[in-house]
């Protein structure tokens, strides 16, 4: 019987104290009147337990910065302000809002309410350039995204045909190839994550529950961890590493200069199922990509660094959309899949690497994050001060669980709003999306002085 | 019966009054809505155990509507005195200073009830405002109702074209003011606790801030509106007989329920100005010839080298000279006239001194801080005696080995209120017994040489004037026949033990002991110095929360800003009823659980600090309190919640926070404000 995909959360409070965006400080003129409590909505201001008389300090980390406790404090002794570990979170891409909102996605699994209204810039990098078509938003309604109204967010990966043919009598004659219905655009990458054994066991049972894979290494994992979504990957040159699970839905691959005989060599091994060529992006990608996709690769997983920059600095987006043309420009589009992973710190950067021609994404850094990690521009372990030893496998899960939740809750939130009911039907879809420097040129071009 | 003959259904229909608002420029809105406007069942419930007796029982047993019906002994008490420090020696043993039972009205009906109660069986009934007084005017003599007028306190009329205001007798001068405020209007004087009420300062003087360019209170109030004892309403208007009589009558002809004054426009740039002499006949010279200049300053007033002493040592630093001073106030600076030239020898002081001078000129009482403890004498004096007078203040008060604080409010044509405060020390018991007689002292010192009694209450009852007295007496005979309202003071002081010690205060015995006494001055002042010195009384050790409490001025400040108060309309949730109840158990006298659970009705809002003029840290005081309680009697904790839930419920409340509970302060706490 078909069943509704759906994602189910758990709040996953984060181990410690939680962390607070704003410092919601309480001065001394208040006068405890409780106007504060029945302004705010998200439960920062309440009167004390031990002694209802007066107000409690105010739970900072429950701010969401809509200042609204400010507006309403009849004796002005209310003030908001950043808090400076805020300010100092993450680096470059992985902004300290970026951050926090994933912390916070994976604790309650919701879709992120940022309160104060935008504010601007209205433009930046990458993928903070474009902008999802939404000319559809008021249509949808919530009971429509998440009820009556269905939007897929299944993907497939593997190869198309270009057509098919039939015999004489009617039978198809054409091979079909080996493909994978995933039903999240999503799927979670831990080869290049540094955490615990209980941290990684965790999100390899995330993935599970979410009904998506993961990469890993073919080798070195805990035997507890494997399950039937692990897409094991192998190191160039090693495609005959022990692999004691059976049936993988698919098998990925470095690639190097020989990657044409390790491709051959998964193919024998791993008879039916797609095989997906890793490959660090770099300049030329999209020429690489039009080789792959002429062979007999199936997928081509595409990494980025986590500041979504090829390694000699081209933006994934322009990258993305460069290998989507080239492809498409031979008839090759639909003889591979695409992965894009690496720099995805945010929900929208789901929809936006599809649009730029992905059909899938990695999620990497964002699940370190979810686990507690801050970011940093640098990752230094002598300075850090996540301690990753308290990780249980149980909490490590659910986390990943709830922020992939969150996110394809967003992914719904944007389709709906495009009028897109297909997740398949974002790929490549740059008609669909608005980017800063075509309309900077569309308004100024024309006049003198202008762009 | 007939309703038109029934005289509580007349009443009644006076009472609710309509705001009714003339002018097209006021908003319609409720005049006042911070204030109770939804009668005793909008209070928050209090438990009142405790002794009653067959008094309180019996006005019960009326079902009034209403009026709330005090009997627990230790909310009673807090009726037993005013802002005095009196000792209880003399408060206890002479008089029966316990009420039987406090009423609360909140309409003139409810007020009307009671009084016919009280005539039918010839109880004596004291009413009370905010008890600001400090010469027993409140205090019952011999038992009794007393009636506590503080819930009835709004606004019932306002024209802003006439600057006219109606409102009931229990309203505070400061709230007036604030009301006013918003249509650039203000009384045309004050008293010098703006804590008091409207029609508490008709009943016990009139004079005050800004008396010598308004003129005395009664000049300035259109309408009385007063019930008699016969339980009638009375609309008195300045031509009527008894009008005038009203004034610093003390309680003693009818009840006010309600007060119709003259506003006049605030000015929107005062500018005072200090001056200082070395000589205080000259002082004295300069500041009567401007009270009798053709026009009067806005405010003057005489401060004495002790007064600046005084303030110099509340500021830490030595601001002030300890000079003769005359602060003046005038509209603005283009008002000021000519005639305010400064005469050789004399030197105006810089600006920021009389800014603060004249910013503190309603916070008499912080000094009390000093002893900790303010005793005084108020007598008014006619201008030809003016400099005689004060420099007799001055000489007896230094006989006595005190320094004392003295100001001089000027009236219009130059006769004025002489006031003369020194400080005391609660903790020494024979010094302050002492002290309290030297008030008296000083005041009969004065009297002998041309001064005339202001304010009488119990303790200056001695000084009463014949020739007023007469008066007052055709008015009894007209308002209260019955002779119920505060009955047991005048003529004739009354007391316990068939009023033999109360004869004491008599101006017979008293008056000619008193003059008897300061005669031998030279010999009398060092005994009662020598007396006072003994230190066998003394308390021993150091508690923050008695020292707190003895630093109370008591001026009521914070019971009008008190949203626990605005509540419970109960005073011993406010800062001044807590130090009272703090004062009480430190000393050994343990108060009851239903009064200890009192103390802790409390939003913790502060408002009464900010308000304090003494700057006591009150929080402190309240969270040593409440600990010590705690240990004693338990706190309910069920009924803390139930009020912090009320609280935030209330309409009152709400709005008294939207006004920011210390008045003006969300306005200006802020730049730009709200």
């Amino acid at each position: 019987m078909y069943e509704r995909y759906h994602v189910p959360k758990n709040e996953m409070p984060p181990m410690g104290e939680p962390f607070s965006k704003s410092s919601v400080i309480r001065d001394a003129r208040c006068m405890n009147c409780g106007r504060c409590k029945d302004a705010c909505i998200f439960s920062v201001h309440e009167r004390s337990a031990a002694d209802p008389r007066v107000m409690a300090d105010p739970k900072s980390y429950l701010c969401k910065n809509c200042l609204r406790c400010v507006e309403d404090c009849p004796q002005r002794a209310l003030s908001v302000e950043l808090s400076r570990s805020y300010l100092e979170l993450g680096g470059g891409l992985w902004t300290p809002q970026r951050v926090v909102t994933i912390w916070n996605e994976a604790w309650t699994g919701k879709v992120p309410v940022f309160g104060a209204g935008y504010r601007g810039k209205f433009s930046g990098t990458g993928y903070d350039s474009m902008w999802t078509d939404m000319s559809e938003i008021v249509r949808p309604t919530r009971d429509g995204i998440h009820g009556r109204e269905f939007i897929s967010t299944s993907v497939d990966l593997g190869k198309r045909v270009d057509y098919l043919e039939f015999d004489a009598s009617g039978r198809l004659i054409t091979k079909m190839p080996s493909f994978v219905e995933i039903p999240i655009p999503m799927i979670l990458d831990l080869t290049r994550l540094d955490l615990t054994a209980q941290a990684k066991t965790g999100l390899m049972q995330a993935a599970k529950a979410l009904g998506t894979m993961f990469i890993a290494p073919a080798e070195g994992y805990l035997p507890n961890g494997r399950n039937g979504s692990m897409v094991p990957l192998f190191s160039a040159g090693n495609t005959a590493s022990r692999y004691d699970l059976s049936n993988p839905k698919m098998v990925e691959m470095e690639y190097s200069p020989d990657w044409a005989s390790d491709l051959k060599a998964l193919k024998e091994r791993f008879g039916g199922i797609p095989v997906a060529v890793r490959i660090q992006a770099k300049s030329g990608i999209e020429r690489l990509a039009v080789e792959l996709a002429s062979s007999e690769a199936d997928v081509i997983h595409i990494l980025y660094d986590e500041q979504s920059q090829e390694s000699d600095g081209r933006l994934a987006k322009d990258s993305l959309m460069a290998v989507n043309r080239a492809l498409a420009n031979v008839s090759l589009r639909e003889r591979v899949s695409i992965i894009a992973g690496g720099g995805l710190a945010a929900a929208e950067h789901v929809p936006k690497s599809l649009l730029c021609g992905a059909d899938a994404v990695t999620m990497e850094r964002a699940l370190k994050v979810a686990l507690g990690c801050h970011a940093c521009a640098v990752c230094d372990k002598d300075r850090c001060t996540v301690d990753q030893n308290g990780i249980t496998s149980d909490w490590s899960k659910w986390r990943a669980v709830n922020l992939v939740g969150a996110w394809r809750d967003q992914l719904l939130e944007i389709m709906g709003a495009m009028g897109v009911r297909e997740v398949r039907r974002l790929r490549g879809e740059i008609g669909r999306a608005i980017f800063y420097e075509e309309i900077e040129k569309d308004a100024f071009a024309n006049i003198k002085g202008g762009v | 019966m007939n309703a038109s003959s029934d005289p509580l259904n007349q009443s009644a229909s006076a009472s609710p009054v309509k705001p009714s608002i003339n002018s097209p420029s006021v908003p319609q809105v409720a005049l006042d809505p911070w204030k109770t406007q939804f009668g005793t069942e909008a209070l928050f419930p209090l438990a009142n155990e405790g002794k009653g007796g067959e008094l309180a029982r019996a006005i019960e047993d009326l079902k009034i509507p209403d009026l709330r019906v005090i009997s627990a002994e230790g909310w009673r008490a807090l009726y037993s005195r005013d802002q005095a420090d009196v000792p209880d020696l003399l408060r206890n043993v002479l008089f029966r200073s316990m009420p039987g039972v406090v009423v609360q009205p909140f309409s003139v009906d409810a007020v009307s009830k009671v009084l016919l109660f009280a005539t039918s069986r010839r109880l004596p009934i004291v009413v009370r405002g905010a008890g600001s007084s400090s010469f027993g005017g409140s205090m019952p003599v011999k038992g009794g109702i007393v009636m506590d007028m503080n819930a009835m306190d709004r606004v019932l009329d306002f024209d802003a074209t006439k600057g006219m205001v109606k409102v009931q007798a229990g309203m505070r001068w400061s709230d007036l003011d604030w009301f006013l405020e918003k249509y650039g209007l203000m009384a045309q004087s004050s008293p010098s606790s703006r804590f008091s009420t409207v029609g508490g300062w008709v009943a016990t003087g009139g004079i005050g801030i800004g008396s010598v360019s308004g003129g005395h209170l009664s000049r300035w109030v259109s309408e009385l509106e007063v019930i008699t004892s016969d339980g009638q309403v009375r609309v008195l208007r300045p031509s009527d007989k008894p009008f005038k009589s009203l004034f610093g009558s003390e309680g003693r002809l009818a009840v006010i329920v309600s007060v119709t004054l003259i506003a006049r426009p605030k000015p929107k740039a005062p500018f005072p100005a200090l001056v200082f002499f070395d000589d205080q006949a000259k002082a004295l010279r300069y500041a009567s010839f401007l009270a009798q200049a053709k026009t009067p300053p806005l405010d003057l007033t005489y401060y004495s080298p002790g007064k600046f002493e005084a303030f110099n040592r509340i500021l830490g630093r030595s601001h002030f000279p300890a000079k003769h001073g005359v602060m003046w106030c005038y509209e603005n600076k283009d008002a000021v006239p000519s005639c305010t030239a400064v005469p050789s020898g004399a030197r105006r002081a810089d600006t920021y001194l009389a800014s603060l001078i004249w910013n503190e000129r309603f916070f008499p009482m912080k000094f009390r801080k000093l002893g900790p403890g303010l005793m005084g004498s108020e007598v008014m004096v006619p201008k030809e005696h003016l400099p005689e007078v004060v420099s007799q203040a001055d000489k007896v008060s230094r006989q006595h080995g005190l320094s004392p604080l003295m100001e001089v409010h000027f009236m219009p044509g130059g006769d004025g209120l002489l006031l003369t405060y020194y400080t005391t020390d609660q903790a020494k018991l024979m010094r302050y017994t002492m002290d309290s007689f030297r008030g008296l002292l000083i005041s009969s010192a004065l009297m002998e040489v041309g001064a005339k009694p202001y304010s009488l209450g119990v303790w200056n009852n001695m000084f009463s004037d014949q020739a007023k007295e007469g008066d007052l007496a055709d008015a009894k005979a007209e308002l209260d026949p019955a002779d119920i309202m505060n009955r047991g003071k005048y003529p004739r002081l009354k007391g316990r033990l068939g009023g033999l010690p109360a004869a004491m205060f008599s101006p017979g015995v008293m008056g000619s002991a008193l003059r008897l006494v300061n005669r031998a001055g030279p010999i009398s002042a060092p005994a009662i110095k020598m007396i006072s010195s003994a230190k066998a009384f003394d308390r021993v050790g150091d508690d923050m929360l008695l020292r707190t409490a003895d630093e109370c001025s008591m001026c009521g400040a914070c019971v009008g800003v008190c949203p626990a108060y605005l509540l419970t309309k109960d005073e011993r949730v406010t800062a001044r009823g807590k130090l009272l109840a703090a004062r009480q158990f430190t000393l050994g006298d343990d108060i009851s659980k239903e009064h200890a659970h009192r103390i802790f009705l409390c939003m913790r809002c502060k408002a009464c600090e900010q308000v304090c003029q003494s700057k006591l840290h009150l929080i402190d005081a309240y969270d040593e309190m409440e600990k010590r309680l705690e240990k004693k009697h338990g706190k309910d904790e069920e009924e803390i919640k139930r009020f912090v839930t009320l609280a935030e419920q209330s309409p009152a409340y709400d709005a008294l926070v939207e006004r920011g509970l210390v008045l003006g302060a969300s306005a200006k706490a802020v730049q730009g404000g709200k």
